[in-house]
């Protein structure tokens, strides 16, 4: 059974750049326009790593954190934040909500595919 | 910079099939954002949807490879940051430079495509664009802030004295966040930054009011720390840093119970994030009797309010049933608990309550130009600004309200010439008042011109079909000038005639469940009345039920409830069916099976609705259908009923309407 990656992003070219390095490496990926529907996603099934874009409409990444931190089923479920935001205070409020890394666009593939074995097999 | 080696992303042309198309989307939204934004008071929310598509470009397209397209929405994107942080008001010249990007990266994208064959010059734009980007920051760091309180106001300051003080310091520097509330007992609160000395802007401020009306406090360098720590980030080039940041090691986070989770206190980063607005208390060491509280958290605020309503109603349905074996103390705490939810609403309501000011304060300045433009003579005369009305309403109110005043000016007036040839002051008088009346908010649009032509309006109704009884009343007359297209003026002038009639003003109105009337006179001038209820969330209505399901009728369009006999009821030849009341037949229209006639009215017309029950009344808070599913005609929103399910509420002008035109038509 191949491991489950959930991928959030309102941008539709990123959320496919993201899916097609993570399908190429064999994970199942799934995919949600914003905090707010990867949240009823996240609900609906427990995902092996959620990788998220900070800045979308509705329910922004950091905000999504923090409520899947919440619940019980995502307690040590790697949260990647995927964002062109650099700040350190940004990055200091998405480890506050949770986030288990913060990976900056443009990402390179072979990186991302390292990050996400580090965590899933 | 990074750039995917050797395809590891995979079907490359799909993706840049998507990030093509998604692209010119977002440059058209960035488009129709940019021409509707309001110079003077850019909507925060417009600015974010510019900054988001901007954004969204710029990580696909360095993704991909695209770096000129992300250099330039790179830098737009910044300048987009500091428009919204106000470290500069926005300029028309910001939104010609962005537009011209926006073409840019549009030629850029079909350059890309291949359905251009050479690339777009981009170096002009991306200089001017950085120009503007980078003047917003180093105006914020230099200039010094301060926050201005002038009053309280014994009697307001004349309204050109204001504008034209607040465009001189507009010269020195930038005003920002202004709030006018100009009238007695009132005051006049802004911030302003600017490089001089505080004596100088208090020498210029002392020119509109006495010297010791005069509040200027020193905004303190928290902003400034703010400004470098943007400026830093805005430094920070798009691809220099790729890397990955780990907080939680991934053997930790395998091995964690659920008792030590992160520091996942709910709203901690909430809290963090919003400092900057609580920050916003007006007037820092001055005024502490008011603050200044984001429009999102009074909204937040009402919504649970308005939750708390429906809840309460809930139990009050359930409980209120007198077998009920409830005891006296649980009983009283129902009661209790139904008055201090209506009392919280009222408080709550009242947060959102904003002087009519704020849309009146224009209108001078708005006459002025119009008169000079049409060679007019005019006096504005405003009374009442001080009436409260739902912000939500402020908004919506504007345009219809400002269109009253351009129609007063432009039809209503005569030129003086005109004026002193009949006798009367070269200078017409154009008076804008707002009274509440019980739970509504009354704006009178009232001009001392030549009054409506009854011949004329006739004339046109005539040449466009409209038949109309003979000896029909002034009153039916003047309903005339609501028709669709509708317009009697001798020619179509720059001011009025752009096709915007009397028909929207009065339709934008009703969707705000409010109503137009007008009054006129000839030789003396026209009145137009009209009413909007005090807020648009909440309001008393009538329940009926249609087959199995409930309705909702605003209280306040209907007459009479009656039952009906079923020869009461009679089809008239060409009208459909009729329900005789009174002396009056009424157009019927059939909802239910029921015997059940609600009469409604709506813009003057009534019509008998058959329903199947009646179930109540009672206080709804009204959701959007809009927001939360469409538009559907007919329907102008959603409640919660006390048991939870959801019941529509009508559109009663559109079912009125509806009925009436069928009615009509048959003739």
């Amino acid at each position: 059974m191949s491991k489950s990656i959930l991928v959030v992003d309102d941008t539709r070219s990123m959320r496919k750049m993201v899916m097609s390095v993570l399908e190429s490496a064999g994970y199942s990926v799934e995919e949600a326009v914003d905090g707010a529907e990867a949240l009823e996603k996240a609900k609906a099934r427990v995902f092996d790593l959620v990788f998220t874009d900070q800045n979308m409409p509705r329910m922004d990444g950091i905000t999504l954190i923090r409520s899947l931190r919440q619940l019980a089923e995502y307690d040590s479920i790697a949260l990647i934040v995927l964002s062109t935001e650099t700040g350190d205070e940004l990055k200091a409020r998405g480890r506050a909500a949770g986030a288990t890394g913060w990976m900056t666009k443009p990402f390179e593939p072979t990186k991302m595919l390292d990050v996400v074995r580090r965590f899933i097999a | 910079m990074t750039q995917p080696s050797a395809n590891p992303l995979g079907d490359v042309s799909s993706i840049h099939a998507v990030f093509f198309e998604e692209t010119d989307e977002h440059l058209a939204a960035i488009e129709e954002v940019l021409l509707r934004l309001d110079l003077a008071a850019p909507a925060a929310e417009d600015l974010n949807a510019i900054f988001r598509a901007a954004h969204s470009i710029k990580g696909s397209s360095v993704m991909l490879g695209f770096s000129e397209i992300g250099a330039l929405t790179h830098i737009m994107e910044n300048l987009l940051d500091s428009l919204r942080k106000g470290e500069r008001a926005l300029a028309q010249r910001d939104v010609d430079v962005m537009l011209r990007a926006g073409d840019v990266v549009k030629m850029q994208v079909a350059f890309r495509k291949g359905a251009l064959d050479e690339p777009p010059d981009m170096r002009a734009v991306e200089t001017e664009l950085r120009e503007l980007a980078e003047s917003g920051a180093r105006a914020a760091a230099q200039a010094r802030r301060y926050a201005v309180r002038l009053g309280p106001l014994s009697d307001p300051i004349d309204e050109s004295e204001l504008e034209k003080m607040l465009a001189g310091l507009d010269e020195m520097g930038t005003v920002l966040r202004r709030d006018v509330r100009n009238f007695a007992g009132g005051d006049i609160r802004f911030d302003v930054s600017l490089a001089g000395a505080q004596d100088d802007l208090r020498s210029v401020l002392s020119l509109v009011v006495a010297p010791e009306l005069v509040e200027v406090a020193r905004v303190d360098g928290t902003e400034g720390t703010r400004v470098e720590a943007a400026a830093r980030a805005a430094e920070e080039s798009v691809a220099e840093d790729a890397g990955f940041d780990l907080f939680v090691d991934p053997h930790a986070l395998r091995g964690r119970r659920a008792s030590d989770r992160p520091e996942s206190v709910p709203g901690d980063a909430e809290r963090h994030g919003r400092r900057e607005s609580d920050r916003q208390v007006h007037g820092v060491q001055g005024d502490a009797s008011w603050i200044r509280v984001k429009v999102e958290k009074i909204d937040r605020l009402v919504n649970l309010v308005g939750e708390l309503v429906i809840t309460e109603a809930m139990l009050a349905q359930q409980y209120g049933n007198p077998d009920e074996d409830l005891r006296q103390g649980e009983l009283t705490g129902l009661r209790d608990l139904a008055r201090h939810t209506r009392n919280l609403q009222d408080a709550v309501m009242s947060i959102r309550m904003v002087p009519i000011s704020a849309v009146f304060s224009r209108l001078p300045r708005l006459a002025r130009e119009l008169s000079q433009r049409l060679g007019k003579e005019v006096e504005v005369r405003i009374s009442g600004e001080a009436t409260e009305l739902d912000r939500s309403l402020i908004e919506k109110i504007t345009d219809p309200l400002t269109h009253l005043v351009r129609n007063a000016i432009d039809h209503g007036l005569e030129t003086p010439e005109a004026r002193a040839a009949a006798g009367k002051p070269r200078c017409g008088v154009v008076s804008v008042s707002a009274t509440q009346r019980g739970e509504n908010v009354v704006i009178e649009v009232r001009d001392d011109g030549h009054g409506l032509d009854r011949e004329r309006i006739l004339a046109c109704a005539a040449e466009r079909g409209v038949a109309v009884a003979h000896g029909a009343t002034d009153q039916e007359v003047w309903q005339l000038i609501f028709e669709p297209g509708f317009s009697t003026a001798g020619s179509i002038t720059e001011v009025s005639g752009r096709g915007v009639g009397m028909d929207v003003v009065r339709r934008n109105i009703q969707l705000l469940r409010g109503n137009v009337e007008l009054a006129s006179r000839a030789g003396e001038g026209t009145t137009v009345t009209v009413s909007v209820p005090l807020t648009l969330a909440i309001i008393e209505a009538m329940t009926v039920a249609v087959s199995g399901e409930t309705y909702a009728l605003p209280l306040a369009s209907v007459l009479e409830v009656r039952r009906v006999k079923a020869d009461e009821i009679r089809g008239v030849a060409g009208r459909g069916l009729t329900l005789r009341v009174r002396d009056d037949y009424l157009p019927v229209q059939t909802l239910g099976k029921g015997d059940i006639a609600v009469i409604v009215e709506a813009d003057g017309a009534r019509a008998a609705l058959l329903v199947d029950e009646l179930v109540g009344q009672q206080q709804i808070v009204v959701k959007s259908l809009e927001t939360n599913f469409r538009r559907v005609p007919g329907i102008s929103g959603a409640t919660i009923m006390g048991d939870g399910k959801v019941a529509l509420i009508l559109d009663i002008a559109h079912t009125v309407s509806q009925v009436d035109r069928g009615s009509r038509v048959r003739h």
